[in-house]
């Protein structure tokens, strides 16, 4: 058997078993079949993800996985692009999933066993076959079941908050869903069971406005799928309410299902775009970036926090998109490699982080019985692995070195510097604005994640109950440690292997004569740098600095005692909370960060005003509620206040409308 | 050899340090009419509390034990690779700005780190402003070297202090002007912060080491001169790249190698004079308004890239 048809089969059957894992769940609720469930899609998923590395290894050409021939139009074929993202679903849901068995079992008082594995299976499936799929038919199927079942998971705790939230998502996606739609309408000319391939056969006789409006279209769809400003609304509300494993998913590879069916559409499909195009999408992106990071600074429940950070990230990765597009247009063929590049690295980057932190954020949720960052504190005295773990996530999601994040923000960075002397005018402002703004975002992306570690993990917890204290004394189980802490290494590490990792991605993507760019180090713009050696040497300071203390001092010399109080007792109330320490940024940012903070004072006695009890309370409204989402609200509420005048109940008015649309129809087929 | 030549200038700087932070105060305290303690008082300063017990807080983690190695590898690792007394020998490519700018950085969130670890509302707000401050500067320091990449033609700033010229490019002010400002922010100085106060009011740097001491004290110490050193040296190079050993110098290799050294104390000497001058005739700035600071910094730095660029596109 020869190295294709071991990857076919392998892939196959992991998309069965992903399946099965599902079918099995439904069989009942007793322990035994849910573990099955739950070996079987796990299993399932570490073959998917160990045949699309190998495929992705070996460099090899599209392979056809399926055919259903008649009774489903299209077939489903791996190629080099879909084997990345397919490799990122399998190799992330097998994390979640074994996260998943111990994370649901904590809360069984919330979650139906049986019903969270079987859409979780589902949800999985359609994000395996929405990436091999080659229609249109097959590609909406399979992203209606990715989005119906990620649906039905943010209700999985039936709350009226999650219903709610669920809802906006649902009506967000099936806008998308829709334009999408009508996006493969429009390219396929009607026929929606036209490979990939045949439509972009069709698409060179197309008129220019077709094209711009079925770009237009593709970019709602996905844009709003992946959190892009001003149709984010529905991200923060609904990835926090799902369990953590699947906001994991939902943040981690979803989001990418997104990235990866737009880079589908844009590279296999359409053709070059008007440069201002291009800019629509730079721009969106920098500003979905500049509002995502921001409010990550200031909001105070985890999850939301993280959320906020992944519409900063997919805004940097759309507006990455937006340069590609660009130089595309200009045929500045290096840029546009480079950025693609950089687009597959950073999604990578971010599926592991991104999932990485969320699975912690419901290990953090669990350790204190909420969300909310104020009640946190304490977690890194005792729980050591867990928090090392959780800090290099964290260095990453702030694009430190010498991680992986850091790498593609460096490959970018490079790029536009050396980029910005040869652009044309109009690409000039364009590269500096997103150099300006990639530099704000990276800095206040620092700013939120050094809050969401340190407020939660350092110091004393804010919280002391017996039963919280309890948790807080060891580390969490194994099922939900191990994959955090794998991801955590993966993702860290990945960028001292960074020139590997975009050696493989380069294989199908950059063009012989670029591949040598990145060879053994990356050579970008007359620098040579080489991201393992990187590592070596902030190793080697640190050590260096150790050796100084090892050597100069006694180890031994020294006495605990609590800190320093100024001679008055203090306890954890005094520590410094996530709204205090965002306070500065809530004050400078105070335009788009709208803020009502709250003073009241009563007397405690009537008689008395001087003695008071004061109560602060402040709460953020975000502006695109006011402006943007609200006037729709009240748009749409006056336009069916007006059709409502025609249900008037007359029995005799309703049959004359039946005529009158009769005869309209009968004019316009006439 | 190149490699030996980058260790030479690591040491003349891990050497100098102390010596230009006690320099800074002694040219200061002469200003304001005292006498001052002597410049050498930082060496003494830490070799005690190299000696001294530590005291541990009973609210601290792991995190508040790497932190000072941390923050003083960060500083070990910019006097390797930053032109201070050699340019463009060895370790050429990790002088690249952006890595310069991200290892900043590291080091300064395991710093906000420590300071948060000791759990009282001290370390927590140095922590705070720390943190604000270096945000806010982020977006100038990528522009402002981004500027001295597109003049010199190379992103490593070991590379960038040879190639500007001042005559060719007079339009690179605004920008070493910037450098000046967040070196200002970076190093926590006037009129930032106020780095002889422990007054809750203004301090940013010392709130968050309040609960070090000994050893780590020390490390975090140092690692701050160090800091004042390589950016004063960084600046002075930057106006004027004079007695660099180059890979170039190789007659008279043996006598750069004593030059070199005293040029850079007299480059530190006359750095840290002007900002004993800059911090006793200006104010310390409320620290709500820093905002209004960053913003300058911000705006000189982009008129320095405009500037540039539109120099390449119509000369």
């Amino acid at each position: 058997m020869n190295n294709e048809v071991l990857i076919t089969t392998g892939i196959l059957v992991s998309l069965i078993g992903t399946f099965a894992g599902g079918i099995i769940s439904l069989f009942g609720k007793n322990n035994f079949i849910q573990r099955t469930a739950q070996i079987v899609t796990a299993l399932a998923l570490l073959l998917g993800t160990a045949s699309s590395g190998a495929f992705l290894m070996m460099n090899l050409q599209p392979l056809t996985i399926f055919n259903l021939g008649t009774l489903f139009p299209g077939q489903f074929v791996i190629d080099h692009l879909s084997a990345i993202f397919f490799l990122l679903v399998n190799a992330v849901g097998f994390l979640a999933t074994i996260y998943g068995t111990r994370y649901v079992l904590n809360e069984a008082h919330l979650y139906n066993i049986s019903y969270v594995q079987f859409l979780t299976s589902f949800f999985l499936l359609g994000m395996q076959m929405v990436v091999l799929s080659t229609n249109a038919v097959s590609f909406l199927f399979s992203w209606e079941v990715m989005s119906l079942s990620s649906f039905l998971l943010v209700i999985a705790d039936f709350k009226h908050s999650s219903i709610r939230a669920a809802i906006f998502y649902l009506i967000m996606t099936h806008l998308g869903a829709g334009a999408l739609l009508a996006g493969f309408l429009l390219l396929s000319g009607g026929s929606l069971s036209l490979n990939f391939s045949q439509i972009a056969q069709l698409v060179p006789q197309m008129s220019s406005i077709t094209a711009i409006s079925a770009f237009l279209l593709f970019f709602f769809g996905f844009g709003s799928k992946s959190g892009l400003f001003p149709f984010h609304g529905w991200l923060p509300e609904a990835h926090p309410q799902a369990p953590s494993h699947i906001s994991a998913l939902m943040s981690g590879i979803m989001l990418k299902i997104a990235v990866y069916g737009f880079l589908r559409v844009i590279l296999f499909m359409l053709p070059v775009m008007p440069i201002e195009i291009g800019m629509t999408v730079t721009v969106i992106g920098l500003f979905s970036a500049v509002f995502g990071v921001l409010y990550a600074t200031i909001e105070t429940d985890i999850k939301r926090i993280l959320a906020f950070s992944s519409i900063e990230n997919l805004g940097l990765i759309f507006t990455m998109i937006g340069i590609y597009l660009i130089a595309k247009n200009l045929q500045m063929d290096l840029l546009a490699q480079i950025s693609l590049i950089v687009i597959l690295f950073q999604s990578i980057c971010h599926a592991f982080f991104k999932s990485g932190l969320f699975m912690s954020a419901g290990v953090i949720a669990q350790t204190f019985h909420t969300r909310n960052i104020e009640k946190m504190g304490g977690m890194a005295k005792n729980m050591k692995l867990f928090s090392f773990a959780v800090l290099l996530l964290a260095l990453t999601a702030a694009a430190l070195p010498p991680s992986g994040a850091f790498i593609g923000e460096w490959i970018i960075l490079q790029t536009i510097i050396g980029t910005l002397a040869i652009a044309p005018l109009g690409f000039k402002i364009i590269l500096l604005l997103t150099f300006v703004v990639f530099g704000f975002v990276a800095g206040m992306a620092v700013f939120a994640m050094v809050r969401f570690f340190g407020i939660a993990f350092l110091a004393k917890s804010r919280t002391t109950n017996a039963h919280v204290e309890a948790n807080l004394k060891h580390d969490p189980q194994a099922e939900l440690l191990i994959p955090i802490v794998i991801l955590a290494f993966v993702v860290f590490g990945l960028g001292s292997i960074a020139q590997f990792i975009t050696k493989i991605i380069g294989n199908g993507i950059l063009t012989e004569s670029y591949q040598k760019t990145f060879d053994t180090s990356f050579n970008l713009f007359g620098t040579s740098f080489n991201p393992s050696m990187l590592l070596v040497i902030i190793v080697a300071a640190i050590l260096a600095a150790y050796l100084f203390r090892y050597f100069t001092s006694n180890r031994k010399n020294e006495r605990q005692y609590h800190s320093w109080d100024c001679g008055q007792p203090i306890d954890a109330s005094m520590e410094y909370t996530g709204t205090a320490f965002a306070s500065p940024l809530r004050f400078f940012f105070n335009m788009i960060l709208r803020t009502n903070k709250k003073v009241e004072s009563k007397p405690v006695l009537a008689s008395n005003p001087w003695i008071t009890k004061k109560s602060i309370s402040i709460e953020t409204y975000p502006i695109w509620d006011q402006y943007f989402y609200e006037p729709i609200v009240k748009l749409v509420a006056f336009i069916s206040a007006k059709i409502r005048k025609l249900q008037s109940g007359i029995i005799q008015f309703y049959i004359a409308l039946i005529l009158i649309t009769l005869v309209i129809t009968a004019i316009a087929t006439l | 050899m190149n490699l030996l030549v980058i260790f030479y200038q690591f040491l003349i700087v891990a050497l100098v340090a102390p010596f230009a932070a006690g320099l800074v105060k002694f040219f200061k305290a002469r200003l304001q009419g005292r006498r001052g303690a002597s410049p050498f008082l930082p060496y003494f300063t830490i070799l005690t509390l190299l000696k001294k017990q530590m005291v541990i807080s009973e609210s601290t983690s792991w995190v508040f034990r790497i932190s000072p190695f941390i923050v003083f590898g960060t500083s070990l690792f910019m006097a390797l690779v930053l032109p201070l007394m050699t340019a463009n020998l060895a370790l050429v490519t990790f002088s690249n700005f952006i890595i310069v700018a991200g290892i900043l950085i590291l080091g300064a969130i395991f710093l906000v780190f420590g300071g948060l670890e000791s759990a009282s509302a001290f370390g927590g707000m140095g922590a705070s402003r720390e943190m604000t401050i270096t945000a806010l500067i982020e977006p100038t320091v990528l522009l402002i070297f981004g500027t001295l990449a597109l003049n010199s033609g190379s992103t490593e700033i070991s590379n960038m202090v040879l190639h500007l010229d001042f005559l060719k490019n007079p339009f690179i002010i605004p920008t070493i002007l910037a450098l000046a400002l967040v070196a200002l922010a970076e190093n926590a100085r006037y009129p930032v912060d106020n780095p002889a106060t422990h007054l809750e009011l203004t301090m940013v740097h010392e709130a968050m080491v309040l609960e070090y001491s000994g050893p780590y004290l020390a490390l975090l110490e140092y690692a701050s001169f160090l800091k004042l050193t390589f950016f004063s040296l960084l600046v002075a190079n930057f106006i004027w790249p004079i007695g660099l050993i180059t890979g170039s110098i190789t007659n008279n290799f043996a006598l750069s190698l004593v030059i070199a050294p005293l040029i850079l104390l007299a480059k530190i000497i006359v750095m840290m004079f002007l900002l004993a001058l800059l911090e006793s005739t200006i104010v310390k700035m409320r620290f709500y308004r820093i905002q209004e600071y960053a913003t300058v910094a911000f705006f000189l730095a982009l008129g320095g890239i405009i500037l540039t660029l539109v120099n390449i596109t119509i000369l």
